[in-house]
């Protein structure tokens, strides 16, 4: 389906303003056929959830200010997404916060670089080093242990855990 | 007791004893015998689980369960196939997308054809000990009532010292299973979930005090019994409803009498949350924090349901002490976390469950 298919057949059903306020989203962020099939599966799922109707949700004032702001129309789709994408995944995205700002807390350096798994599917972390020589690689090593013995490690797989 | 609005038999098929029964058990519903069921395609989903096919399967019935597939923890289970769609219309069911395009509710008229691929297959392997469900592509016993094919299945594995068959349902239809002695060969499985999220999930189910009131005669008449809490379902008040849910089958039935629980996660295809979204719009079951899985179906995202299995392993221990417990397609991963060890080996598993 093209992308006007694919607003007309998922819209039929809402107010000509809600219809408004979307086509004034995807002019300023041009998002393709499949990012729009995302951004309506979202409204959906987040009005079905607060019981509310999906074209309101676009009233979000840091929706309106993300597709209002400033940067290429990729760079703000990509802002606004993600700010749907918190209002869609509420507890997710919290978490995810949360192991970020531990990844960032632990303060290994530019040589270690942590990555949780996406969307926190799996838990499991792949650490990499990247090192120039041994002392490099001693250095990075070095760092991780401290982190392991502070307890950091511990941390960031218990937010890997349970939530 | 589900009746159809109308019975199609394939030509060839009206001496049958499922068709004889079916025409006793329901003489109102209108009869029509069709030359070709292929005829009948493009008919809208839910107008077709109205309506009843009986007609010969002619494949092969018996199958390696499709749960053990890509990185699942496997529990090596065989599904027998006797019918092929379901009268109620639950929500998450992946029938809506597997089946979408099916003319009709399908009662094969070949059991004994079944029967004969189950035996040759425990004849040869009379060390083993099988684990064999019907309800996988149907409800087990959904259309008892009408095919009485219990009459068969019920005997047959009552003499089969190496199988346990198991009948999965969300009925209350054990009218029949009550009337036989299983041997300790059967076991009758309910699937469950709270009434909270049964008012948004489910839609033609037996309600919660009409499926316990038929697990405790199952139970009586010598039945083993199932639990199913699967799909977990992730609701405003889960907690609550998972622990008063699993206190009413603690009471329903003692624990010795109960085979196996096992939990499993909500989990959708992408193909399936499409058809979802269609059919229920505004469903609640899509308002779940899922996300794509190591299978590519869409769980709760994995702390959350990793949570959810903790708190509901915690209910069903205290309550039904000493009953096995078991993940349905979920990763090995999980199972560690939510049992301290990763699954055993699949055909162990199997074992440890078929030996109950």
């Amino acid at each position: 389906m093209t992308r006007d298919e694919v607003v007309a057949a998922r819209t039929a059903g809402w107010t000509v303003e809600g219809r408004a306020a979307l086509a004034a989203v995807v002019e300023r962020l041009r998002p393709s056929a499949h990012h729009l099939g995302d951004i309506l599966d979202w409204l959906d799922d987040i009005a079905a959830r607060q019981g509310t109707a999906p074209e309101a949700l676009l009233g979000d004032a840091d929706l309106c200010a993300t597709a209002a702001g400033g940067g290429s129309a990729p760079e703000r789709l990509k802002r606004w997404k993600e700010r749907l994408r918190r209002l869609r995944y509420p507890r997710l995205a919290a978490r995810e916060s949360a192991v970020a700002a531990q990844v960032r807390a632990m303060e290994c350096g530019p040589a270690v670089t942590v990555a949780p798994p996406p969307a926190l599917e799996g838990g499991v972390v792949t650490v990499t080093i990247r090192a120039r020589s041994e002392t490099e690689l001693c250095d990075a090593v070095e760092t991780l242990r401290a982190r392991v013995a502070h307890g950091d490690v511990a941390r960031l797989f218990a937010l890997l855990d349970e939530a | 007791m589900f009746v159809p609005d109308e019975m199609l038999i394939e030509h060839g098929s009206e001496e049958t004893p499922i068709v004889r029964r079916c025409r006793e058990r329901a003489p109102g519903v209108p009869v029509r015998v069709i030359d070709d069921r292929e005829a009948l395609r493009g008919q809208e989903f839910s107008a077709a689980k109205r309506r009843l096919l009986l007609a010969p399967r002619r494949g092969a019935f018996l199958e390696h369960c499709p749960a053990g597939t890509r990185g699942m923890a496997c529990c090596n289970y065989l599904v027998l196939t006797f019918a092929s769609n379901c009268p109620m219309d639950c929500g998450y069911c992946f029938l809506q997308d597997y089946l979408a395009d099916a003319p009709a509710l399908t009662a094969y008229v070949n059991p004994d054809d079944a029967l004969a691929e189950v035996g040759r297959l425990l004849d040869a392997h009379p060390g083993r000990r099988f684990r064999i469900g019907t309800g996988e592509l149907a409800d087990s016993l959904a259309l008892d009532p009408l095919t009485g094919l219990s009459r068969d299945l019920v005997p047959f594995f009552a003499a089969r010292p190496n199988a346990l068959l198991e009948l999965k349902t969300k009925t209350d239809c054990v009218d029949d299973l009550v009337a036989m002695d299983p041997r300790e060969r059967v076991v009758v499985s309910w699937s469950l979930a709270p009434g909270s999220a049964m008012r948004f999930a489910e839609t033609g189910t037996a309600s919660l005090p009409a499926r316990f009131a038929a697990m405790r005669r199952a139970a009586d008449a010598g039945y083993k019994i199932g639990v199913h809490l699967d799909p977990l379902i992730e609701h405003e008040g889960w907690e609550e409803g998972y622990r008063d849910l699993v206190h009413a089958i603690a009471s329903a039935v003692s624990a010795a009498r109960v085979a196996w629980v096992s939990m499993g996660a909500l989990r959708l295809s992408p193909a399936l949350r499409t058809r979802m979204r269609a059919r229920f719009p505004g469903t609640p079951l899509l308002a779940g924090e899922q996300v794509p899985a190591a299978d590519g179906k869409w769980r709760d995202f994995q702390p959350l349901r990793v949570r959810m299995y903790r708190s509901v392993r915690r209910l069903v221990e205290d309550a039904l002490p000493h009953v096995p417990l078991y993940l349905c397609m979920e990763t090995p991963d999980v199972w560690e976390r939510v049992f301290g060890a990763a699954p055993l080996r699949d055909q162990e598993l199997g074992a440890l469950l078929a030996a109950r």
